[in-house]
């Protein structure tokens, strides 16, 4: 009875990993489901990857360590705009996107896919707290 | 189906699929209306006719800000749509047809 409610629970669970994979299909296997604080830094762009993908998504940043890291968020409905600061969760996904902004030419940034966004409200607060 | 939204959009499987939210008058239970016709607003309640099933999507709430992946979003394809009572009690039932 308890190996059946096993089996039971094993395929619901890889149904609904099945279905979230689907949901993001260029998500590599094996990485991990992560939050972060972002700031969106550009208005929504229209890119090709590295490795060949087409995303929108915009360039945004994040501080770990006291070192800021710019990272490009990608994302289904676009409806975030430039400054707004963002709770995401999603995953690093091995691709990078190549671009400039600033002074950096031609930079790569690693891609992100988010499977969620919430806003950090205020954002002059949420501004002032994380990038100081 | 009471609409909880105004005319809105998801994404499933990258594809833009318009329509709106709504609440299911029996179980509250909340479904994405799948239609062309941007005629109608929050808080008209629509008899609907047409079929459900479960897809993964990206949603964005306009109200909170909030953008999510979810694994299963019930979305309704509607066929056939009939305005039983409007939110702004502004005209009485009106039959509309699918895709316009």
């Amino acid at each position: 009875m308890t190996s059946r409610r096993e089996l039971l629970f094993g395929l619901m669970l890889a149904s609904a990993l099945i279905t979230i994979v689907n949901c993001q299909p260029f998500v590599q296997k094996g990485s991990s489901v992560q939050g972060i604080d972002v700031r969106i830094l550009t208005d929504e762009r229209a890119v090709r990857t590295r490795q060949g993908e087409y995303l929108g998504g915009y360039l945004a940043e994040y501080e770990q360590d006291f070192v800021r890291h710019k990272i490009f968020v990608t994302l289904e409905i676009h409806k975030y705009v430039k400054g707004n600061m963002l709770k995401v969760m999603g995953s690093f996904t091995g691709d990078s996107v190549r671009m400039s902004y600033g002074d950096q030419k031609d930079a790569d940034f690693p891609v992100f896919v988010i499977l969620k966004a919430e806003p950090i409200w205020p954002w002059e607060n949420a501004d002032a707290r994380i990038l100081p | 189906m009471r609409l909880t939204t105004d005319y809105t959009e998801i994404v499933v499987d990258s594809s833009r699929v318009p329509g709106y939210w709504a609440k299911r008058a029996n179980d509250g239970k909340k479904i994405f209306l799948y239609t062309r016709d941007q005629s109608y607003k929050t808080g008209d309640v629509l008899k609907v006719e047409g079929a459900m099933g479960p897809a993964p999507a990206a949603v964005f709430d306009d109200e909170t800000g909030i953008y999510e992946c979810l694994p299963s979003v019930h979305v309704f394809i509607v066929w056939k749509a009939l305005l039983s009572s409007s939110g702004r009690d502004t005209h009485a039932a009106v039959p509309r047809s699918p895709g316009k």
